[in-house]
């Protein structure tokens, strides 16, 4: 019995939206807008991020980075490497800061660099691999072809470390004192050759100085090294001498600065040396072995059009509450069905619904008719590799936008319910998705990521398939799609509730 | 369910104002009950809150012995016009009564029924909006009669309806409370309930006046008065007043004589010689009984405030 009312109001509430021909225009119009102005936005920019020679792709067709000095042999077959690290840190020179813009934030740096054993295919860069290795900061890793990173014990102390090679299954070993050993994990890196130098490297991850300031992003990148100390070096079996080889492995050298302002990331040319001495080796060497995809996100470029579709929406919300008080039609409706709670539920599930699936739609058909548009300016592979729509990413990001767009509609529809007139609901649900944004661009790092997650501007994060990044302008794009959606999540039910206690206290 | 209104010391005062004050009555089964009483004197607020949407400061207001706010499907228990003009603009007439068909569970058919019974079949998929004031109204009572209800509320029915309309409203009500529902009927004018209500409920700022059957209160306002029609109205209101009655001219030709019975009129008039062409006993109009009862609430209560 229960349920049959539910389903009468969901069905009553349904009639009246789909019964005012103006609002299903409205409705078209936000699908029309976020299509629109995705495709125009999409074939608007290009990108000569592939021209770029400062540019290694790892085994996955990826954009990488991959430098470091490399102490290596060639070995064949199965085999297993020891090693002991006594001291890893910065070296005591260290040269006068320079490069990066006056003021700038440090970025807090990854896993992707340190001191420890690695085996590869050769010292090109770029080159498949396995390492196991300590960073000063994140403590014990165990890393593969620039994507897999397995944690060990944390803190960036003295440690044994051991690799060992069966087939394609490499395995990491950590140590305190040589003889106890624990197990990192196991990785399988399957584009590894038979015959694969084996040793020990150091790397470390250039410094990013980032300064935001009204509508843009300035990023410097500064060369940094590590140096450690090694004895204890051991080759199980396998290796074809016992000469060691020092090399670098280095990038591409970077261009002079793009013409978009961008400083070339982490492209100087890394300088390492090794030093032996009775079995000890002291190695300095700079660059980050990992992912470098560019975080600019073909997805979000893709989905520009959605802000202009969520004003629209933003207006039917409204409209779809603010319109019972015109001519006290609410009595009409608390008449028919006297149980406001109800009533108000049933207008949102109905709103909530009708416009996530037309955002859905309308982000599906945006993304599909933007990508090969932005494939043609230059977004292309490697640099972007091909999204499709069942990549797990993009699929993410679609029911995450579309929850995103139908969520802010019901909040607007709270607001009209609250404010009863239709101008002052609209314009404060636009200056509440829209203000953060612009004060979130003119704002430092730390802040504006702030801001991102207590506004419903953070909604907009829901666009990104790529990972956060404080790199870019878009402030939104420095804090998780799922951060996002539940600060979107958290305002419409607070506003739903306020109305619902509005709604319950107050006359008709 | 017994079809009656039932409402039992309900008070309600809005930001220091009282609108409703300590008002008690019952609407019963198969009358037409109007509920009159001038401009702000609570009756728009009365019905408010016996359909649930005003929450009285005291009292109840029960519809078939339940409160409307419990009712689950209240339009096939209440069907209530309030304001005719409270319809989205922009949606057509039948979408209007389908989604409160909808929400009450009642057939789809219905909705066909009602706009061929109250005549808009012809209009059924234009736009509210394009709507004259009468179609607006019969639309409202479309609504009202969707659910069949065994009660019927209408406040100021007849308001902008042209002639035709006041009439085919006024068989409306007849008609349903003929099929044994109760029919309540709000107006500010006494004048538009004559033929149509069998129960008068009056009220006067937000009290009750009188709680009366509509021909108890005409005997009561005709008081025994005798209609005189003449010519010679000076010297008949010369002769009548020194004999002792109050005489008022309702026209040129026509007095009426209060204080002396129908026999003795006719001999005063006789043997003066003063001809006449009519005389009978004086039947007030509800306009007439509504203005004395109203003039006594309007002292009543200016005393009342004074009292406080």
């Amino acid at each position: 019995m229960n349920t049959l009312q539910e389903f009468r109001l969901l069905l009553a509430e349904w009639t009246k939206l789909r019964s005012v021909r103006r609002w299903m225009i409205t409705l078209l119009g936000a699908a029309a807008l976020t299509v629109g102005l995705s495709v125009l936005a999409a074939n608007g920019g290009t990108t000569d991020m592939n021209d770029n020679p400062n540019f290694v792709v790892g085994p996955d067709g990826t954009p990488v980075a991959d430098g470091m000095q490399f102490v290596h042999q060639p070995i064949t077959g199965d085999g297993t490497i020891t090693v002991r690290i006594t001291s890893l840190g910065e070296p005591p020179n260290v040269r006068p800061p320079s490069g990066g813009p006056e003021g700038a934030q440090k970025l807090p740096k990854g896993p992707w660099a340190g001191a420890g054993l690695i085996i590869k295919d050769g010292t090109r860069s770029g080159s498949s691999y396995a390492a196991v290795l300590v960073n000063p900061t994140h403590g014990v890793r165990l890393q593969s072809d620039f994507t897999t990173d397995l944690a060990g014990s944390p803190g960036g102390g003295p440690r044994w470390l051991r690799l060992t090679r069966t087939g394609e299954q490499i395995t990491g070993y950590e140590s305190t004192d040589g003889a106890a050993w624990r197990q990192v994990g196991t990785v399988t890196v399957p584009h590894l050759p038979q015959t694969a130098q084996i040793g020990v490297f150091v790397s470390a991850e250039p410094e990013l100085l980032l300064q935001r300031s009204a509508g843009s992003t300035s990023l410097g990148a500064r060369e940094v090294r590590n140096v450690a100390t090694f004895d204890n070096l051991q080759l199980s079996t396998g290796g074809t001498g016992t000469s060691w080889h020092s090399d670098t492995v280095t990038m591409p050298r970077a261009e002079p600065e793009g013409p978009d302002g961008e400083v070339g990331k982490g492209g100087n040319q890394p300088m390492g040396s090794t030093k032996e001495a009775d079995g000890v080796y002291t190695i300095t060497g700079s660059g980050k072995i990992g992912p470098q995809e560019p975080p600019d996100d073909i997805v979000q470029i893709s989905l520009i059009g959605v802000i202009a579709g969520l004003m629209a929406l933003i207006a039917l919300g409204v409209l779809f509450a603010t319109s019972e008080y015109r001519r006290d039609m609410i009595r009409t409706t608390f008449m028919a069905a006297p149980r406001r709670g109800r009533v108000l539920a049933a207008k949102a599930i109905v709103l909530g619904t009708v416009v996530y699936l037309t955002a859905l739609a309308s982000a599906g058909t945006a993304f599909v008719i933007a990508q090969p548009m932005l494939r043609e300016h230059g977004f292309a592979p490697p640099a972007f590799p091909k999204q499709s729509l069942t990549d797990p990413a993009v699929v993410r990001t679609l029911l995450l936008t579309a929850a995103f767009m139908a969520a802010v509609a019901v909040f607007s529809m709270a607001v009209g319910t609250l404010m009863r007139r239709s101008a002052p609901a609209i314009t404060t649900a636009v200056v509440l998705v829209i203000l953060p944004i612009i004060i979130g661009s003119l704002l430092p790092l730390t802040p504006t990521r702030w801001l991102m997650h207590i506004t419903l501007a953070g909604g907009f994060a829901t666009q990104r398939a790529k990972a956060p990044d404080a790199t870019l302008v878009e402030p939104w794009s420095m804090v998780s799609p799922w951060a996002g959606i539940a600060t979107v999540g958290a305002y419409t039910l607070g506003a739903l509730a306020l109305a619902w206690w509005q709604l319950r206290r107050r006359d008709a | 369910m017994s079809p009656t209104i039932e409402v039992c010391g309900v008070r309600k005062r809005y930001r220091g104002t009282v609108a409703v004050d300590g008002l008690t009555f019952t609407v019963r089964a198969g009358e037409v009950t109007g509920f009159v009483g001038p401009n702000g004197a609570g009756k728009s607020t009365t019905m408010r809150i016996i359909l649930g949407l005003d929450a009285p400061d005291e009292g109840d207001a029960l519809v078939g012995g339940r409160p409307y706010r419990s009712l689950r499907a209240p339009l096939t228990q209440v069907g209530a016009l309030l304001d005719a003009s409270a319809v989205h603009p922009g949606r057509k007439a039948r979408d209007h009564l389908l989604w409160l068909a909808h929400s009450n569970g009642i057939a789809r058919r219905r909705v066909d029924e009602v706009l061929d019974q109250i005549g808009l079949a012809s209009a059924a998929r234009r736009r509210a909006g394009g709507f004259s004031l009468g179609m607006q109204q019969r639309l409202g009572i479309a609504a009202a009669l969707l659910g069949d209800p065994p009660v019927l509320m209408f406040d100021e029915p007849v308001n902008g309806l042209d002639p035709d309309g006041i009439v085919w409203i006024r068989g409306l009500m007849r008609s349903l409370a003929a099929e044994g529902r109760a029919v309540f009927v709000s107006s500010h004018l006494m004048s538009e309930l004559q033929d149509t209500a069998d129960h008068l409920i009056v009220i006067g700022r937000g009290r009750l006046i009188a709680d009366t059957s509509v021909t108890k209160l005409l005997a009561t306002a005709s008081k025994g008065r005798v209609e005189v029609r003449t010519l010679r109205r000076t010297e008949v209101m010369t002769l009548l007043a020194n004999a002792g009655a109050t005489v008022a001219a309702i026209d040129a030709e026509t007095l009426t004589v209060d204080g002396l019975t129908g026999e003795q009129v006719a001999g005063l008039l006789s043997s003066a010689g003063l001809a006449f062409s009519e005389l009978r006993s004086h039947r007030a109009s509800l306009e007439e009984a509504y203005m004395e009862l109203t003039r006594d609430a309007v002292e009543f209560s200016g005393n009342g405030e004074r009292a406080r």
